[in-house]
């Protein structure tokens, strides 16, 4: 079963229409990579997933529960699917393993000592364990962006979205984060990822998304999409990143 | 009779300074007391101002949530709704009209006098909470809307957010703002004597009565004032910079990185410069 289905889902701010109507179901263990330009709807489309923006029209559905019915309760659904944002947005009062102990505490009611164990699990994981009482105002960003997957990871999510987590990032500090990604993907966690470096979403993905204005159009596996295109659409988009 | 106690005699000497001096020498303690007075009134007013403002601040910031159910969804409106004309209310009059307004309304209600000590603490209380439900709602404002959304997205409700994630930066960043208020109710009490509140103008009002002479009285209250504003101006200097105080503790700087050489470097001599990836990142 799909672990998220999203069904007909339109968003529109104000009279700017970014989605068009997108349809799209997500397995368990998929890693899925989203491209295309920017403002193609693509960093939309995964806020919607945890309800972050809510869709002007469309059914989302998490394991079967309709996120945009009244009665489900976001906040449970959204401790299952974390979210690792383009500007780390760590907690800035606080250090780094208080980031990632803070919300297994107040929102999974975990005592303080187990959530230090499972931080510094996560932390261990994407080697930042030894930060783990630096400032985190005081990190570089490949390191910020570390600690913010272990703060995700720290949820025990089922699902871990992914936007554009190196768009902020130096070059030489990309490669760190990327491959704490990877390593996520061999474990066979559903990942959905925005992304800009389309040699890590062909080397990283079970499907790769193609978004243009809103609509998904194309989709398939990396080498379906990057080596047997279809669209003149994607063609030229993909142009770009091999010239 | 001891110095400091000593008896008022009958007649005021001439010339300025000697009569400054003079009603310096011998009203003394009632200028004391007035001080006491006022900085009761301020210090107290700016703690409870505080923590209404708070109240008021988070009222306003309120947003409505798409898991609220009707009953909370119509409480938030109501409590937006009050908390605007509050602050309207209480930033669009003066603070002398309020002060009257509220104690001989509560006098006329309950049909008697009542402290007017309270009263003043009341007035200058409710008075703050408004300029600082601004002061920390321009706080909140300034938190960076990603780092709301982060905690959201671990499934923390807007409350959790707001206490855990903004508040405590959002205070911190006005602390400057706060003080300045304190200082503010230091000169502003001197309106409460409109409804007698024995503060230090209030002193000098009660001297001047009996003597008519008002440059002299009023020259002293004048640099009373001044005292203590400009004492607490340093001393809240001092502690913003206690608090603000960044730590230079060593600590686990990756030297793999070029940045963790840079880090490392920084931290040897001393200072810590703001990462360098903080401004080339936008």
């Amino acid at each position: 079963m799909a672990i998220i289905e999203v069904k007909n889902v339109y968003k529109s701010f104000d009279e700017l229409q970014v989605l068009n109507g997108i349809s799209l179901d997500i397995n368990e263990g998929e890693v899925i990579s989203i491209i295309g330009s920017s403002g193609s709807g693509k960093s939309t489309l995964l806020r919607c997933l945890n309800l972050l923006e809510e869709p002007t029209s469309g059914e989302i559905l998490f394991k079967g529960i309709p996120l945009l019915n009244k009665d489900t309760d976001i906040n449970e659904v959204r401790t299952h699917i974390g979210m690792v944002f383009q500007s780390f947005n760590l907690f800035n009062n606080k250090n780094v393993i208080d980031n990632c102990t803070l919300a297994q505490m107040k929102v999974l009611k975990r005592s303080k000592k187990e959530a230090e164990e499972i931080a510094h699990k996560y932390l261990k994981k994407v080697g930042m364990d030894d930060f783990s009482y630096a400032k985190s105002t005081s990190l570089s960003g490949g390191q910020k962006q570390r600690v913010a997957i272990a703060r995700a990871l720290c949820m025990n999510p089922e699902v871990l979205l992914f936007d554009e987590p190196t768009s902020a990032l130096d070059p030489e500090m990309v490669g760190e984060v990327l491959d704490v990604i990877k390593e996520l993907s061999k474990e066979g966690m559903t990942l959905i990822i925005v992304t800009h470096e389309m040699k890590f979403a062909k080397d990283v993905s079970t499907r790769v998304l193609f978004l243009d204005k809103g609509i998904i159009l194309e989709s398939g596996t990396p080498s379906e999409v990057f080596e047997h295109t279809k669209e003149e659409r994607t063609k030229e988009f993909l142009r770009r990143f091999n010239d | 009779m001891i110095w400091f106690l000593a008896e008022i005699p009958d007649v005021l000497p001439e010339g300025f300074f000697p009569q400054v001096w003079f009603f310096f020498r011998y009203y003394w303690l009632q200028f004391l007391g007035g001080i006491g007075i006022t900085l009761l009134l301020s210090i107290l007013g700016t703690i409870f101002g505080f923590a209404l403002g708070l109240g008021l601040a988070y009222l306003r910031k309120m947003e409505e949530d798409k898991t609220d159910s009707k009953f909370v969804r119509v409480l938030k409106k109501i409590g937006k709704g009050f908390a605007y004309g509050y602050i309207e209310f209480f930033r669009g009059t003066p603070m002398m009209v309020q002060a009257i307004c509220i104690f001989y309304g509560v006098s006329y209600v309950i049909g008697r006098g009542w402290p007017t000590t309270v009263a003043g603490i009341i007035v200058v209380s409710l008075n703050t909470a408004a300029y600082m439900a601004e002061i920390i709602r321009s706080g909140i404002n300034a938190i960076d809307k990603g780092q709301i959304e982060a905690s959201r997205s671990l499934g923390m409700s807007q409350g959790q957010t707001m206490f855990n994630v903004v508040l405590p930066q959002a205070i911190k960043n006005v602390i400057p703002a706060i003080g300045n208020e304190l200082v503010v109710n230091i000169k502003d009490t001197s309106v409460l004597s409109a409804i007698m509140v024995s503060d230090l103008f209030y002193s000098a009002q009660k001297i001047n009565v009996i003597w008519y002479k008002q440059f002299p009285i009023y020259f002293i209250v004048c640099i009373l004032y001044l005292i203590l504003t400009i004492s607490f101006t340093n001393l809240l200097k001092l502690i913003e910079k206690k608090m603000n105080v960044k730590s230079y503790i060593s600590k686990p700087v990756s030297v793999t990185t070029p940045e963790g050489f840079a880090n490392n470097e920084y931290i040897h001599k001393g200072y810590k410069k703001e990462s360098q990836t903080e401004s080339r990142r936008l």
